[in-house]
């Protein structure tokens, strides 16, 4: 028997997301759900500037259909050509009054309204975020999604991605280190490996145990299955403790505190998700969000040796946060160079899942709070899924939803980690009950 | 299939708990009725693990089981087995327990010598200087990066020390990293990076003069520290040993066999002593024995011999003495059972001993703080703290107190009473202070105490004011609601569940009282006919009773209607005037019965019924019905083969 099934939660009739004990690649893992985010808006269509985000055609993908498009940033994800679902035409429901950019970036993963604040230009969802809907159906997983961040610390317009519930923000975990110590045990700043190595030798003994009981034929079947599960956890846990290793570790270790820097801006993310891979594999949560750059990333990123100014004033084609500022020249293009940044980041994370053997376990989002960063557009916002969860997805498609409300894939998100409604069908109305209820069926298997 | 059914149940209301003895022999009791298979393995519920550790090893354990990831509750009575896994987080939590509470033991001498008595040390010593930079150094140290402080310190004994450094920081080095070297004698031992202001180093020191040199690496950004103050602390040296291998032998005998709650096996010992040996490799402090002893608790707390409650006699037979022991102990106090009654396990009359502790048992506390649990789950108590009500007499204290009173009631009415099912519908009293009397009429002080309530209008749990308030809509009783309950918690009726998409009923108009706006919306000749039949008739013998569960006469100018009828199963159509009466037929109700019997078989079991369980349902409950008191049925399932047997597989 599966551990998936060895154990059913309440009426919706969950399985429960382990690895069986043969191996990271397993077909019984079930699914996670991981969302990274980028602001700003792509360099696609808008105005009189020209698409150079999507493919040039819809429909079936391919590594060499993407490839050949090398004039757009989607060309970055060629590898996973076959992983990929690239949604176009989603768009979000409510407008902002206030600060787009927040309103935006609190819709994403909620599909809620946006309460808004004056003076201050704030803004908060008025409802739960997908990833927290997720993990909160997995209690064994300790029922809380991983939220993760990195960006400056300025006190305002920071983390504006999950939530707990209407209004209940989420902060982030800025720092990789600290995350995998708090997994760990550790108290902060021990980087004993000598602890883990104890722990290794101590596993041993345990395992050691459980397997002398799993062979003791006085055992039911159903005894031995607890104690196979019990068996698979310690080994699981073993992996998170032993599979960073101590290079990546001590990356972690001597970079800690410097996420706030600009400069270190995609070194966190990569490190953070060097941590996901490693999560994912021995499921320590089922779902996960990684937000890159603050509300509105101001992050002056360095591309091919050139400092490139604010990327919210890049985004603004102007030297200013506002309407009015002097021109930035090249500002396309390097708004073009700074989404190709973000896709090959993401496509680090691809590699590292796939060295895992997990990519298609799951379900790996690539999103935008915005459209496009000029016109602030709230259509077309990116979502380029990356993964089958088990086969739920059918994989290797570009599909242009046409201005739908893009509830609608979330809620087919969340039905693709397993989640189920009491009648046992997909989750289909997650977010603001006005919003018309349904999955996007041309994405499943 | 036979049953042999004694004296004390057949006919006469059995009120003494001496007489429970009457069935201490229990060879005979239960006859052969069917015993289902149960599961040898029972991994420790939380509350267990808890109470287990602390008897081991003599402390309070509860500040580690409450890191414990907590189990979803799913059901009222949720204590089934088939939840209680060991998945990977709480593997976890029960890994760094284990670490903790091991070195926790280590380092305290006292600890140390209640836990390994054979080796309780004298002489020890240990080492925890503080220095004030102004003590070590002419000058407040001040750090560029590159550059180092250094002193010498005389170590009294050699051991892994943990060196503190409180750090000055200017404000160009906040929020930046900061790394330091520990050089000892001029070599690098190890490094660590600065969390905030407190810098922690842990290194190995030899006994004598050592020359101790901090280095801080890292410029965190061309900033500058000060060092303000350096302590130190070592793993206290305990001192000889006194132990030989003889002395770790009984010592590893005696704390593996109360952390398993049984005897050792023979290839067991030699696998403990293997550990015992393994500590000095892993830990390897130099005190060889207390490295023994904290490896061998650690391993012992993440052992699944310690994890569950496991059952290796024969199906079929007779638990063993210690596994019937323990079973008992656990399922009912959710705590290992003591020394002392393991200890009387080699007496020939094993049979009168296990009647006399059981008996003992059933009027422990921990007995009744389990059982009060349940009967919270039971009642869905929690859901109490949810009331609101826009009466003047209530406020968010009562909910409080409502869930107080049917504690106390379920307590006085058990285990002072000597109560049975019967009485718990139809008992003349409940437990009440000042303000819950007030919400019956009646008079009480200021502490929760006995008071009688009117006969013609209140008779046990169907009339208590926090029930009654819980289960109203609004500013309306709700019928429905406490029909609901009434159906589902107290008679463990089936009920679907209800259409997606239903309207909260309007409010009342005209000369309308509200039970005929609930029947013209569900009654006769709609669609809700068929549920609300069963639903509403109980619902509607509480009319009586207000949103606070007062008293009253009229509905919106009418004269109050409690009337109705209803199906049971051995009585068949039953009508009623008067929410008493209705109390009265419930009571008399084998559903009543039964029910209330499965929800005590699921907690003894920790499982669900099953249908191979419906003799000994059937028996209990006809039990039941003549007057077995609440705790003698407990007894009865304490003392029956499916509790003390093994199934056949």
């Amino acid at each position: 028997m599966k551990r998936r099934t060895f154990l059913k939660i309440g009426t919706g009739g969950l399985a429960l997301p382990f690895l069986e004990g043969d191996g990271w690649a397993s077909d019984d893992i079930p699914p996670f759900l991981f969302v990274c985010r980028q602001a700003n808006g792509v360099t696609q269509a808008d105005g009189a500037e020209p698409d150079r985000f999507w493919p040039k055609q819809t429909g079936t993908i391919t590594q060499q259909s993407l490839a050949a498009d090398s004039d757009r940033v989607l060309s970055e994800l060629a590898p996973w050509a076959e992983h990929l679902l690239i949604c176009k035409g989603l768009r979000y429901a409510f407008p902002s009054n206030i600060n787009a950019h927040l309103a935006s970036g609190n819709q994403c993963l909620t599909a809620a309204k946006v309460w808004e604040e004056y003076p201050d230009a704030n803004s908060l969802a008025m409802g739960e975020s997908i990833d927290n809907y997720v993990a909160r159906h997995f209690p064994e997983h300790g029922g809380e999604p991983l939220t993760l961040y990195t960006g400056p610390r300025n006190g305002q317009l920071e983390e504006v991605l999950s939530y707990r519930g209407s209004k209940e923000l989420r902060a982030g975990e800025d720092d990789p280190w600290h995350t995998y110590q708090r997994m760990l045990g550790f108290q902060p700043s021990a980087l004993d490996h000598r602890v883990l190595e104890r722990r290794s030798s101590m596993n041993d003994l345990v395992l050691d145990q459980i397997h002398a009981l799993m062979n003791d034929t006085r055992f039911s079947s159903a005894d031995r299955q607890l104690l196979e599960l019990h068996f698979d956890s310690v080994r699981d846990f073993e992996r998170l403790a032993v599979q960073l290793s101590e290079d990546e570790a001590q990356q972690m270790a001597l970079h800690q505190g410097q996420g706030i820097l600009d400069d270190n801006r995609m070194l966190f993310a990569r490190m953070h998700m060097d941590l996901l891979a490693l999560v994912f594999s021995c499921g320590y949560t089922r779902a996960a969000t990684l937000q890159i750059g603050d509300g509105d990333d101001a992050t002056e990123y360095t591309i091919d040796g050139e400092r490139f100014p604010s990327f919210h004033w890049v985004s603004h084609r102007i030297y200013s946060d506002g309407e009015e500022g002097e021109s930035i020249q090249g500002a396309v293009e390097m708004h073009h160079k700074i989404d190709r940044l973000f896709a090959q980041t993401f496509g680090y994370h691809l590699s590292r899942l796939q060295e895992y053997g997990i990519l298609d376990r799951g379900v790996s989002v690539f999103c935008n709070d915005l459209g496009s960063g000029v016109s602030h557009s709230y259509y077309n916002v990116p979502f380029i899924l990356a993964g089958s969860a088990n086969g739920f997805f059918k994989t290797g498609q570009f599909i242009d939803f046409e201005g739908i409300y893009h509830n609608k894939i979330l809620n087919t998100l969340i039905s693709s980690t397993g989640v189920r409604n009491e009648e046992g069908g997909f989750i289909d109305n997650f977010g603001d009950p006005s919003l018309e209820p349904g999955v996007l069926e041309t994405l499943l298997a | 299939m036979m049953f042999y059914l004694l004296g004390a149940c057949s006919g006469e209301n059995t009120k003494n708990i001496e007489d429970l003895a009457e069935i201490a022999d229990f060879e005979d009791f239960w006859g052969d009725t069917e015993i289902v298979h149960s599961p040898r393995l029972h991994r420790l519920q939380h509350e267990q693990w808890k109470n287990a550790a602390s008897s081991l090893l003599s402390f309070d354990a509860t500040s580690y089981a409450n890191t414990f990831v907590q189990q979803p509750l799913l059901d009222p009575f949720s204590q089934y087995r088939e939840e209680y896994w060991v998945h990977p987080l709480l593997f976890h939590n029960y890994q760094i327990a284990a670490e903790q509470i091991a070195r926790g033991v280590r380092l305290e001498s006292e600890w140390y010598a209640e836990i390994v008595p054979q080796d309780a040390r004298e002489g020890g010593v240990s080492f925890s200087p503080v220095w004030d930079s102004d003590e070590l150094f002419e000058e407040e140290p001040i750090l560029l990066g590159g550059e180092s402080i250094s002193f010498s310190v005389d170590i009294p004994y050699g051991a892994p020390y943990l060196f503190s450094v409180l750090v000055g920081l200017e404000d160009i080095c906040l929020g930046q990293s900061a790394l330091f070297q520990l050089k000892v004698d001029g070599e690098v031992k190890t490094e660590s990076i600065l969390n905030d202001t407190d810098l922690s180093i842990r290194v190995e020191l030899e006994e004598g003069q050592s020359d101790i040199e901090f280095l801080f690496v890292h410029d965190c950004a061309q900033g500058f520290i000060s060092i303000e103050e350096i302590s130190a602390s070592g793993w206290p040296d305990l001192g000889e040993t006194r132990l030989d291998e003889e002395g770790i032998r009984i010592w590893l005998e005696a704390f593996t066999s109360s952390a398993f709650r049984r005897d050792l096996l023979d290839n067991e010992q030699e696998f403990w002593m293997d550990v015992f040996e393994q500590g000095a490799i892993e830990i390897a402090s130099g005190d060889d024995i207390a490295d023994g002893v904290e490896w061998v608790i650690s391993a012992v707390l993440q052992s699944p011999h310690f994890l569950y409650r496991i059952e290796y006699s024969p199906d079929g037979e007779p638990l063993s003495k210690a596994e019937l022991l323990t079973k008992l102990s656990f399922q009912i106090c959710n705590k290992p059972p003591d020394a002392q009654m393991m200890e009387q396990i080699e007496r020939e009359d094993f049979s009168r001993m296990y009647s006399e502790f059981l008996r003992d048992l059933l009027q422990q506390p921990c007995t009744k703080e389990s059982l009060e649990k349940r009967h919270d789950q039971w009642m869905f108590l929690s859901t109490y703290a949810n009331i609101f009500s826009e009466e003047d007499s209530w406020n968010p204290e009562l909910n409080t107190l409502f869930q107080q009173e049917f504690r106390a009631f379920m307590q006085q009415l058990i285990f002072e009473e000597k109560g049975t099912v019967h009485d718990l519908y139809t008992a003349d009293y409940t437990m009440a202070n000042a303000e819950i009397a007030a919400l019956y009429g009646e008079e009480a002080g200021d502490e929760f105490e006995k008071i009688q309530l009117n006969p013609e209008q209140r008779a046990g749990l169907l009339t208590m004011s926090g029930f009654l308030a819980r289960d109203s809509d609004g500013g309306y009783p709700s019928p429905i609601h406490r029909g609901m309950v009434i159906n589902w918690v107290f008679l463990c009726t089936e009920l679907p569940n209800p259409p997606d998409s239903v309207s909260p009923l309007p409010d009342v108009e005209g000369e309308m009282t509200h039970r005929e706006l609930v029947e013209s919306y569900t009654g006769e000749g709609t669609c809700g006919e068929s549920c609300h039949s069963i639903i509403n008739p109980p619902g509607y013998a509480l009319e009586s009773f207000d949103v606070l569960g007062r008293w009253r006469t009229e509905d919106n100018g009418k004269p109050i209607d409690a009337s109705g009828t209803f199906t049971f199963m051995d009585q068949g159509m039953v009508s009623w005037t008067s929410s008493v009466e209705f109390a009265q037929l419930l009571a008399q109700s084998r559903e009543a019965h039964q029910c209330y019997v499965g929800n005590l078989f699921s907690f003894v079991h920790g499982r669900e019924v099953e249908e191979e369980d419906e003799e000994t349902i059937f028996v209990l409950t006809e039990r039941s019905m003549r007057g077995r008191p609440i705790l003698g049925l407990l007894h009865d399932l304490l003392m029956s083969n499916g509790f003390r047997y093994r199934g056949e597989q």
